[in-house]
């Protein structure tokens, strides 16, 4: 398996060569269709992140301190958000994803470049999922 | 007459560029674009003109408030009021509604416990929440006029709905989401007959209907400058005099008293009783110019055929459904929310937005209607007269695009 840095590095080449904004969203929504499908009884309000327009939801399990996030949204941008940064931090240790400062989201223009309201939610995102891995440090 | 292109240069926001692309402003419901005179009274009232109302003999006080009451008479001159002193300024149609409700509630001897308020499901929830504080407060029932499929309010529910112990009914004379123009003349006629005040939310109606609140038969209406291309933090309560006398005031504070004392105080009377403290200076005297735009406005018959336009190109698209589908044209203003199949509210909006569109998404305040209608929320994509039919075109084409991509 890569590396976390590894992984973000590859996201970040990935995003390098979008110029345009349109090819940015065109490879998230590819991401989002193509994310493993979320088990509908999963969909509770406490898997649900607040602050989003969209409804998003995230479920996260630990196996001996290595981390599983699965999620969902019926946004599909969103959704490929929320798929980019699972599939980063799917199979980390707890300890690793808690310390980690998500700095990379900066680097492929993530935060910045989103509406206010998006990057909220991107925020809310990035805080769950922060969140959730801590509690099995 | 002058061209659209020169009527657009006096809106300076419409020349502003979005991701390298020219900015095409459909979120005009939310909040309007400001013409230059606005800006420039605006600027000049805080440059030259910064001095507190009614108060001080000082010369600049005294323009000030000169400055302020003309304004006053300009709103009450422009929605055909019996008085300036029927218009009360507020920081908006929230404040005006919120200030109303408190009122009503403390008007003596108006509400009794199971008292009921009569409220449209189409309501923005500036038109719904200070009634349920009310209700909340006083112990009274909400009831809900409800809309049909089209949008249209079910008038026919009214003798239902209203019973003796209804006091007051609030609709909006045109929904922020359905934009369909509602025939507040006949609910005023019935719920006069049945001893109801009826409350009206012109948030909308009062940009694109020419508005006579005489006519309308309203008892109360509110509304906001900053959709109506005047400064932002400004709004207007409308009331008839009579009932204006009857409520007691809103807030205690400077301006609005008529002499203090530690074992009884009295108030000024209206319109200053309802504007205690500092007023929003600078923004309440454009106004008057953001008034003489509307009635410019009047004269530009474009807008009219951007909405039919419209009307049929969001009909074409498949799997499109428009919500506040009108009988006739005249009955819509150019507000058109919509949903597409497959395809999300908020997905839609941020694919528009990096193509250089505005437009709105999501529950747009009014989560009762979606829930009516069964959906999260939906995109909206509202018109002001300084619109054009190519940004329309462009606006459909790109839609298109969008739903393509997400497809």
């Amino acid at each position: 398996m890569t590396s976390l840095e590894e992984a973000k590095a590859a996201v970040v080449g990935d995003f390098s060569m979008m110029e345009e904004w349109l090819d940015k969203y065109e490879y998230l929504i590819d991401l989002g269709k193509n994310l493993e499908p979320f088990p509908e009884e999963l969909k509770t309000d406490d898997r649900l992140i607040k602050g989003c327009q969209s409804r998003v939801w995230l479920d996260c399990r630990s196996d001996a301190g290595v981390i599983t996030f699965r999620a969902d949204s019926d946004a599909i941008i969103t959704k490929g958000i929320i798929s980019l940064l699972i599939s980063v931090y799917n199979g980390r240790t707890a300890a690793e994803i808690a310390a980690d400062d998500f700095s990379f989201l900066d680097k492929i223009g993530l935060r910045e470049n989103l509406s206010p309201t998006r990057a909220n939610g991107l925020v809310s995102m990035v805080e769950t999922i922060k969140r959730e891995a801590q509690q099995y440090v | 007459m002058s061209s659209i292109e020169e009527l657009r240069e006096q809106f300076p926001q419409l020349s502003t560029k979005v991701y390298g692309k020219p900015l095409v402003y459909l979120d005009n419901a939310a909040t309007s674009l400001r013409p230059r005179s606005v800006i420039e009274k605006w600027d000049w009232m805080s440059a030259r003109y910064s001095a507190n109302l009614h108060r001080a003999v000082h010369f600049t006080s005294a323009k000030a408030t000169e400055e302020f009451e003309a304004a006053r008479e300009e709103v009450a001159d422009f929605i055909n009021a019996n008085s300036p002193k029927e218009v009360v300024f507020t920081s908006g149609t929230t404040q005006a509604i919120n200030l109303l409700a408190f009122c009503l509630g403390e008007r003596k001897g108006f509400l009794n416990v199971g008292d009921e308020i009569l409220i449209g499901e189409e309501e923005h929830h500036s038109n719904i929440l200070p009634w349920q504080f009310l209700a909340e407060r006083k112990n009274l029932k909400i009831k809900v006029l409800p809309v049909d499929e089209r949008g249209a309010l079910r008038l026919e529910e009214l003798p239902r709905l209203i019973s003796d112990r209804t006091r007051i009914c609030a609709v909006a004379q045109v929904s922020n989401v359905l934009g369909l123009v509602n025939p507040v003349r006949q609910i005023a006629d019935y719920c006069h007959s049945r001893g109801v005040l009826l409350v009206v939310d012109g948030a909308q109606g009062v940009v694109h209907c020419k508005t006579d609140v005489q006519a309308m038969g309203a008892d109360f209406y509110a509304f906001s400058g900053h959709k109506l291309y005047a400064a932002p933090g400004t709004g207007v309560l409308w009331g008839k005099k009579a009932l204006l006398d009857s409520l007691p005031p809103y807030m205690g504070g400077g301006e609005m008293v008529g002499t203090v004392k530690w074992e009884k105080s009295t108030y000024a009377s209206v319109p200053h009783k309802f504007e205690a403290g500092t007023q929003n200076l600078a923004g309440v005297p454009t106004f008057g110019h953001a008034i003489a735009w509307v009635y410019k406005f009047r004269n530009y018959p474009e807008l009219e055929g951007v909405k039919r336009y419209m009307l049929e190109a969001l009909q074409d698209i498949p799997g499109l459904r428009l919500f506040g589908v009108p009988e006739a044209p005249e009955e819509k203003i150019p507000v058109f929310s919509f949903t597409v199949e497959g395809a999300h509210h908020e997905d839609l909006a941020l694919i528009l937005d990096k193509m250089g569109i505005a437009v709105r998404s999501g529950q747009m305040c009014a989560e009762p209607l979606m829930d009516r209608y069964g959906v999260t929320g939906m995109v909206r994509a509202s018109f002001a007269p300084y619109n054009t039919q190519e940004e329309a075109e462009y606006f459909i084409k790109s839609l298109k695009k969008a739903i393509k991509m997400l497809k």
